[in-house]
């Protein structure tokens, strides 16, 4: 990813200029909107290490926001999440409802993540970066308020994609 | 004989006063809210779309500094991604088609010697869609979330997979606004050409300016839906999870494409073909002398109307079609520069038989002939297949974009805007900064856009936001936003000298240039009813066959009324009443748009927002006439 997805500062700067002109001029009926969950930035502050806990202040920008949560997805895809973990998945292992045992924040879907848990969830924390364990469970987190029907549809535009060690090649 | 003039005077006097009580508005803001003036909402739209072509101009000026040299960080990817798509976006959804839509509703009526269009509330509603569409896309870009997939946005990078949030829906929702503008305004200047032309102005007689504006209305009548279809069905997927561009749920994403360039190709269309009735008007007027070839003329923009129509796989080249069909679109859309070559043939010989003035409206004619040209020809260079495949994606597509959309629709905009400036304000511009800002603009434009097709054909992508020195593009890079910003300073002239014209510029009266169509036989600016009486013609230049036209009477002078003529000979028909101010357009419109904003975030709205929208339409056609006394659907007792 590196510099790749980021917006530098100047940017910022030359950005919010023509925006607070428009803003100034338009969006005053719109009171307070918050956009945060359409925000695309990162890197400066991609995460190296895990969530400290509940109050990590790096939490915000991967609780709710949709770029993040879509990555998240893509990674869950190629990691091959989706074999143990799919919509038709058993009880435990099925994301479609909030029930989750160990906690379905992001610090704990982390840790699970991260670490494994008892039962054939392996470790992922010497294969996979940080930042796209901090992704994946920003999208684990957000599972069980998409609607089912979307979620599918979301899977089946990635059907092309390579999922853990198979890849059958681009869809025909 | 004093005395019979000062009776006719006064005459005059009194019809025009009994007129202006039909016609005028209602003062201050409830006036500005409810008018269906034709020349008020146009006004406004033209106002509208030049602050968007601003705003999207300092976009493009912002990517050409990025790009000036190599290895700039100004911007990052996100940043220029999201700049060329909302420039891109902007300069064709938010400028050039409702630009051309507003001149249409301006000058139509005065063309045709009428007092309004045949749907003067739905010119009020479309104006309405428009500004709403420019806050859908100008919003949410001052909130920090801007479409960001260029100008037109293909699945499955934009389907729900790929365009998390909702900045696709954001895009996709703006052209809905826009279309459904786009499409009142179209329909509207068909029925006002089909029914509302003054007597003796048979179809055979009409001004080249009306046949361009009503051929870019049918094109815009039959290509905009395909694109408000795949816009909504984009939304739908992403939404509802329906499958229409999922190839694994027995989709197809090549339906995007082909739907989208369905449209988009006569789009180019829908904004060249009123570039060529300026054109022809002005061409026309500074030649003095009637069109070259009425006839062929009049061919030539109904065969483009319908050849670009079987053009838009050349869009498609690169996506892997059977040679048979590119084959196909190849030859067809090489055939489509054969009746442009018959209107700029038919130009040139009406300037080298006529006496040619060299005003500046004239001189942006040269400009667009000159680098409409290049445009045409880089066109037929990417219209050939197997060169396509070297092209596309090259900064090559972006300099002939440039040129033909430029070139082909904005040079000569400028001219029409310089040339009919009088009629709309009563002063002149000034013809010293005219030319000024001509030849700067000109030479400042051609010096931008030319560099790239060399830098396209050194290989250089489109879409990149910077590049390593080593690729060699530097030089040609440097020049290019260079002379971008000679162009700025031209178009800040142009802009200035439209400003203080307004003020400062020389009285015009009401035929400056020596026109020959209607509208330069009403005063400068023209009240609001238009005309004192309806003009009747008797050739296509009626202002140069006749000194004093003759006119017509039996409208009334006390209410809105206006005359109806038949489709073939405009023969009077009959006499119809013309709505009055409304404010019911603006909350049909303001209905609409809570549905169709709703709609993005939920299916729902699309279900309790058509509540609201139908009150306002029935609001909108409440009667408010007595019922007939006579015939089948009289009152009965
Ligand atoms: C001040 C004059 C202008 C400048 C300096 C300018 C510059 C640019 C630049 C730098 C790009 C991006 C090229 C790339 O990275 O691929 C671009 C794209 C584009 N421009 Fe302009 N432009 C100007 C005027 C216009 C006008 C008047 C129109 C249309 C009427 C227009 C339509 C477009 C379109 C459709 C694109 C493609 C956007 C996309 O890739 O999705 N531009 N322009
Ligand atoms: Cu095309």
């Amino acid at each position: 990813m590196g510099r790749g997805l980021g917006t530098s500062d100047d940017e910022k700067w030359r950005l919010n200029l023509s925006r607070v002109a428009i803003a100034l001029a338009m969006a005053s009926s719109l009171g307070a909107w918050g956009c945060d969950s359409e925000k695309r930035t990162v890197d400066a502050t991609a995460p190296v290490t895990a969530p400290t806990g509940r109050s990590d202040p790096r939490l915000p920008a991967y609780a709710d926001n949709k770029f993040q949560q879509s990555q998240g997805g893509l990674y869950f895809t190629w990691y091959g999440c989706g074999q143990c973990h799919s919509q038709s998945a058993q009880r435990p292992q099925n994301f479609s409802t909030a029930n989750f045992r160990y906690g379905g924040d992001i610090p704990f879907l982390y840790q699970s993540i991260a670490d494994g848990r008892a039962g054939g969830m392996p470790a992922y924390k010497d294969r996979v970066p940080a930042q796209q364990i901090w992704q994946m469970a920003s999208y684990v987190k957000s599972l069980p308020k998409t609607n089912q029907y979307l979620r599918r549809r979301e899977d089946l535009d990635q059907k092309g994609q390579p999922t853990g060690t198979t890849w059958s090649g681009a869809v025909r | 004989m004093t005395a019979e003039t000062d009776l006719r005077a006064r005459g005059l006097a009194d019809r025009r006063r009994r007129l202006l009580a039909a016609w005028a508005d209602a003062p201050g803001l409830w006036g500005f809210l409810t008018t269906v003036d034709h020349k008020r909402l146009a006004a406004r739209y033209i106002v509208t779309t030049m602050a968007m072509l601003f705003a999207a101009g300092m976009l493009g000026v912002d990517m050409r500094l990025q790009l000036a040299a190599p290895d700039m960080h100004r911007m990052g990817p996100q940043g220029y991604d999201e700049s060329f798509s909302l420039h891109g976006s902007t300069m064709l959804f938010l400028v050039s088609v409702p630009v051309m839509e507003a001149m249409a509703m301006w000058l139509v009526p005065l063309m045709l010697g009428q007092r309004n269009m045949a749907f003067p509330r739905l010119n009020a509603f479309s104006y309405w869609m428009y500004l709403e569409g420019v806050l859908m896309l100008w919003i949410p870009h001052a909130l920090g979330f801007t479409p960001d997939l260029g100008w037109f946005e293909y699945p499955p990078l934009s389907g729900p997979a790929y365009a998390p949030g909702h900045r696709a829906d954001v895009w996709a929702q703006m052209i809905t606004f826009t279309e459904v503008a786009a499409l009142c305004v179209s329909v509207n200047v068909v029925v006002t050409i089909f029914t509302m032309r003054p007597p003796g102005m048979t179809l055979g007689r009409m001004p080249l300016f009306l046949w361009g504006m009503l051929v870019a209305s049918f094109m815009t009548v039959f290509g905009l839906p395909a694109v408000m279809v795949v816009t909504s069905m984009l939304i739908a997927d992403r939404e509802v999870a329906t499958h229409f561009f999922s190839p694994s749920g027995g989709g197809d994403v090549l339906l995007f494409q082909h739907l989208y360039w369905f449209f988009g190709h006569p789009e180019v269309y829908i904004i060249f073909v009123p570039g060529v009735a300026f054109v022809s008007s002005i061409v026309e007027t500074f030649s003095r002398r009637v069109v070259f070839g009425y006839v062929p003329m009049v061919v030539a923009v109904l065969a483009i109307g319908v050849l670009a129509f079987g053009l838009w796989v050349h869009h498609m080249f690169a996506v892997g079609l059977p040679k048979m069909g590119a084959d196909f679109y190849t030859a067809a859309s090489m055939a489509i520069a054969l009746p442009i070559g018959v209107q700029i043939f038919c130009w040139i010989a009406t300037m080298f038989r006529g006496r040619l003035q060299l005003k500046t409206p004239m001189l942006w004619v040269i400009g667009f002939i000159v680098t409409f040209v290049i445009g045409g020809m880089t066109g037929v260079m990417t219209a050939s297949a197997p060169l396509d495949l070297q092209l596309t994606d090259t900064y090559f597509v972006v300099a002939h974009l440039h040129y033909v959309l430029v070139g082909g629709a904005i040079f000569p905009l400028l001219g029409a805007f310089t040339y009919w400036y009088p009629k709309a304000t009563g002063r002149m511009m000034s013809e010293v900064w005219g030319r000024i800002s001509w030849a700067l603009v000109v030479v400042g434009f051609n010096l931008t856009f030319f560099p790239m097709h060399l830098l396209g054909l050194m290989g250089m992508p489109r879409r990149i936001y910077t590049y390593p020195a080593e690729m060699g593009w530097g030089p040609l890079n440097l020049l290019s936003t260079v002379s971008a910003l000679i162009t700025v300073v031209g178009a800040g002239i142009f802009v200035l000298n439209a400003l203080l014209s307004y003020w400062r510029g020389r009285l015009a009266g009401a035929n400056p240039w020596g026109g020959s169509t209607l509208e330069w036989a009403t005063p400068s600016p023209p009240p609001p009813y238009n005309f004192d009486y309806i003009p009747t013609v008797d050739s296509v230049a009626p202002l140069w066959t006749r000194d004093e036209l003759h006119a017509l009477e039996g409208l009334s002078l006390d209410s809105r009324e206006v005359l109806v003529t038949t489709l073939v000979d405009a023969k009077p028909d009959n006499r119809q009443k013309s709505p009055k101010p409304s404010l019911w357009p603006l909350l049909t419109a303001l209905a609409v748009g809570v549905m169709f904003v709703g709609s993005i975030f939920s299916p729902w709205p699309i279900v309790w927002g058509s509540v609201p929208v139908a009150a306002t339409i029935v609001g909108w056609f409440w009667p408010t006439r007595p019922r007939a006394q006579r015939g089948p659907l009289r009152a009965r007792t």
